[in-house]
């Protein structure tokens, strides 16, 4: 649970928002509970002992009598009379002394319950002390209070014209002429108490569910800004498509939308205007490379037709030089052989290299064909053992695909022959699920790929690029796996055009 | 002859009016009470005489004896118990009391001193409410032997004139009050207050009047004061009246008709051969509300005159 919690908490701002209002809720609820409860508690204990100091006020006023005139019959009515009061769990009188003169208990009281003092008060208790000094009291027990009062009475008339008239006496003195003493019962503050616990609890518990389910939706209300904003960005990152956040508050969030909305374009404008530059240079790359191969064909096209016939043409000259010399001009006769040999191979080289330029077997015999033919003649080139597995894929694709697959291999090859230094090497095209797949691997020296891709376009090197620009032209994709010493393999898949 | 007759007693009159505007009289008060002071407008509705009035309340710790003597009046009043207690010691200047309760128990045969005694006579007092309760039988009275033991059997017999039933408890202390009128309940018709000082407390008077409120009991007083506090009537003085008697008595003692003088050893002292009298009017006052409370039936002619009093 505590974990879930946590996952929310770090992956969710609403779910953050939402915890921060409702601790807030929770500990605001705790304290209004809290607050709530002690004031009640406060309230009615002050009014438990305000009702027993005025419960003790009217028995010592209404005992006065009975005490003063020592008449214990006096004293039933008054006492019995309190012990009828909600609460009062027993009443006492007692003299000067001390004396218990009367002592009740409620009817469902023990009598052996320690509840007021029966028989006399000790003249040394503080109980005593404080009684003395003429005023009220009241002791808190644990199950009850405890209230005394001194019984006062007033002083007699002095003189005989006072029991004739008023006004005439001065005000008249106060004598000390007992005590009297209540329990309270605290159950009744208590089970109050319980009563007001359980309601705070409900209460609070009401207030709280309230409080969440504001805090929930004012969390919802909050963030709900920042995931219209998460959800554009994700979009625009994801799928590079701008929705439009609604700018629906003027504070932070509402400018960040704005900001959002205004960086969103900007990078759209940017994006199409990159688009458009990427499409130029495609299309000039497109035409460098047409102009690259129009080039080579028409070099090749130069060097099969002019100069091969010419220096065939040199070749014939050379022997027919050969065949008029006499035999005792052998070492002439011989120079003559070694020229005719030197320009055989030049011959083959400018073939060959004609052949490289633009290759006729690719019209003549199709595109597997050539592959087969242009990984052979690089094995033996370059002494390198070849493994071929090409499948037949020659109406698969159009003249300019066939050429630019062609030259995919031929660059990866020269790849191989240039940075390699492989003994082996294997070229492999199948057709697969709609797809042709063309790998060229070999075991030479491999390279760190992410650095080498990473690396700015002027210090990455041809080669790689023109991989990746002849992959994109044939609207495929290209991955280059290497290792340092465990070889390298160049993937081309290439979907199969629709026919 | 009628007319001559006429003049001479005009002249004597005349002569008697000079005499008191002459003459000075002081007014010791116990107190300002507004009793003392209707007494005394009283007084001087009567007689004339230049009056000085001391109030011994607001003369604290003088000697009200020697102020007295160095004014050297012709008369002293002496209005209210404390004021009689001070100046019963002068013996050479005639001295009137009234508005005084129980003068016999202040004074001792002073031969200057007279005056009217606060004390309505028991046998008057019972007439009086027996006439406006004709139906109550029993009477009930609480009383201190040393204080009212006298009085009591004045009562008696009074009650025993009028058929009455007088159903009398001693007390010696006032906290034997309440327990004497717990024992007489159910066996009396009313309670009957007496000027009694061991009964009359603060305490015994609240439980008195709300016990016999509690039990349908009704109160007679002696004050109209304790009507106005819940019981049914009292008998009482008319205090401008007594002022107007004690005045009367006055002008004649002034006129040197009824003093004799004697000089044996020592100051001049004064006989006086103007008895105390007792207050000739009465008051009744009675509470009405408690009337209706108690449902009790009042003698009309009696509720006719009587002052109505309510809570």
């Amino acid at each position: 649970m505590d974990l879930i919690f946590l996952k929310n908490y770090k992956q969710k701002f609403s779910f953050k928002v939402f915890s921060t209002f409702a601790v807030l809720i929770f500990l605001i609820s705790l304290a209004f509970i809290a607050f709530f409860i002690n004031l009640q508690h406060k309230s009615l204990y002050e009014n438990l002992i305000s009702n027993g100091e005025n419960l003790i006020g009217v028995l010592a006023d209404s005992s006065r009598i009975g005490v003063y005139s020592g008449n214990q019959k006096l004293l039933l009515d008054p006492v019995s009379g309190m012990l009828q009061q909600d609460g009062v769990q027993a009443a006492s009188i007692y003299n000067t002394e001390g004396k218990q003169i009367i002592r009740l208990l409620k009817p469902d009281i023990h009598s052996n319950r320690e509840l007021l003092i029966a028989g006399t008060i000790n003249s040394n208790s503080d109980l005593k002390k404080t009684l003395l000094s003429g005023s009220p009291h009241y002791f808190e027990f644990r199950d009850r209070f405890e209230f005394w009062s001194p019984v006062m009475r007033k002083s007699g008339y002095l003189q005989e014209d006072a029991i004739f008239y008023n006004g005439h006496e001065q005000q008249p003195a106060e004598h000390l002429i007992g005590f009297a003493g209540i329990a309270l019962d605290k159950s009744k503050l208590n089970q109050h108490m319980y009563d007001l616990f359980y309601r705070g609890i409900l209460i609070g518990f009401v207030f709280l569910i309230i409080g969440f389910l504001a805090a929930f939706i004012l969390a919802k209300i909050i963030t709900k800004p920042v995931y219209q904003l998460t959800r554009s960005v994700t979009t625009l990152g994801k799928e590079g498509k701008f929705e439009r956040v609604s700018v629906e508050t003027e504070d932070e969030l509402g400018n960040l939308a704005q900001a959002f909305n205004m960086m969103a374009v900007s990078l759209k404008n940017r994006e199409h205007a990159l688009q458009k530059s990427e499409l130029k240079l495609r299309q000039l790359s497109y035409r460098c490379l047409k102009a690259q191969e129009e080039e080579r064909r028409r070099l090749s096209r130069e060097l099969h037709d002019g100069l091969g016939q010419t220096l065939a043409l040199l070749k014939g000259k050379v022997r027919s030089i050969g065949r008029e010399l006499y035999r005792d001009q052998s070492l002439l006769l011989e120079e003559c052989e070694q020229a005719v040999q030197y320009i055989k191979q030049i011959i083959d080289d400018l073939r060959r290299l004609s052949r490289d330029l633009s290759p006729s077997v690719l019209e003549d015999l199709g595109l597997s064909t050539a592959l087969r033919v242009q990984s052979r003649e690089f094995a033996e080139h370059h002494s390198i053992t070849e493994s071929a597995d090409i499948e037949e894929i020659d109406d698969l694709f159009s003249q300019e695909a066939q050429i630019n697959l062609y030259r995919f291999c031929q660059e990866a090859l020269t790849n191989i022959y240039k940075h390699a230094q492989a003994h082996n090497f294997s070229v492999t095209v199948k057709n697969e699920d709609g797809s042709v797949i063309i790998i060229v691997e070999d075991d030479g020296k491999g390279f760190n790929v992410s650095y080498v891709t990473g690396l700015a376009p002027d210090l990455k090197g041809l080669g790689l690029t023109t991989l990746e620009e002849r992959a994109r032209m044939l609207g495929g994709t290209v991955n280059i796996w290497s290792k340092p010493d465990l070889g390298t393999r160049i993937t081309l898949t290439v979907p199969v055009p629709k026919q | 002859m009628f007319k001559k007759f006429f003049i001479i007693c005009n002249f004597f009159i005349f002569c008697n009016g000079i005499v008191q505007a002459g003459q000075e009289i002081v007014a010791v008060q116990s107190s300002n009470l507004k009793p003392f002071e209707q007494a005394l407008d009283g007084f001087k509705n009567v007689c004339k005489a230049n009056i000085k009035q001391l109030v011994l309340s607001e003369m604290k710790g003088a000697d009200i004896v020697e102020k007295i003597q160095d004014i050297d009046p012709d008369m002293v009043l002496a209005i209210g118990n404390e004021a009689l207690r001070k100046v019963r010691k002068i013996h050479d200047i005639p001295i009137i009391y009234f508005m005084v309760l129980n003068p016999q128990s202040i004074l001792s045969e002073e031969q200057n001193i007279t005056g009217i005694s606060l004390n309505i006579p028991p046998r008057k007092q019972l007439s009086t409410f027996t006439s406006a309760l004709p139906e109550l039988k029993r009477i009930g009275i609480i009383f201190d032997p040393s204080i009212s033991g006298a009085l009591i059997e004045e009562v008696q017999s009074a009650a025993a004139e009028s058929g009455k039933i007088l159903v009398a408890q001693k007390v010696h202390s006032s906290r034997e009050v309440p327990s004497a009128l717990l024992d007489m309940a159910g066996k009396i018709d009313v309670l009957w207050m007496l000027p009694d000082l061991t009964v009359i407390t603060r305490m015994n008077v609240e439980f008195l009047l709300l016990f016999c409120l509690e039990n349908k009991l009704p109160v007679i007083a002696f004050s109209e004061k304790y009507v106005a506090l819940g019981a049914l009537l009292s008998v009482g003085i008319d205090a401008f009246d007594i002022g107007r008697q004690a005045g009367e008595m006055a002008q004649q003692i002034l006129s040197e008709n009824d003093l004799t003088y004697a000089r044996h050893d020592g100051p001049r002292k004064i006989a006086l051969r103007f008895n105390p009298q007792i207050a000739r009017k009465t008051i009744v006052s009675i509470n009405t509300q408690i009337v209706r409370n108690l449902g009790i039936r009042v003698d009309d002619e009696i509720m006719k005159d009587a002052r109505k009093i309510n809570f």
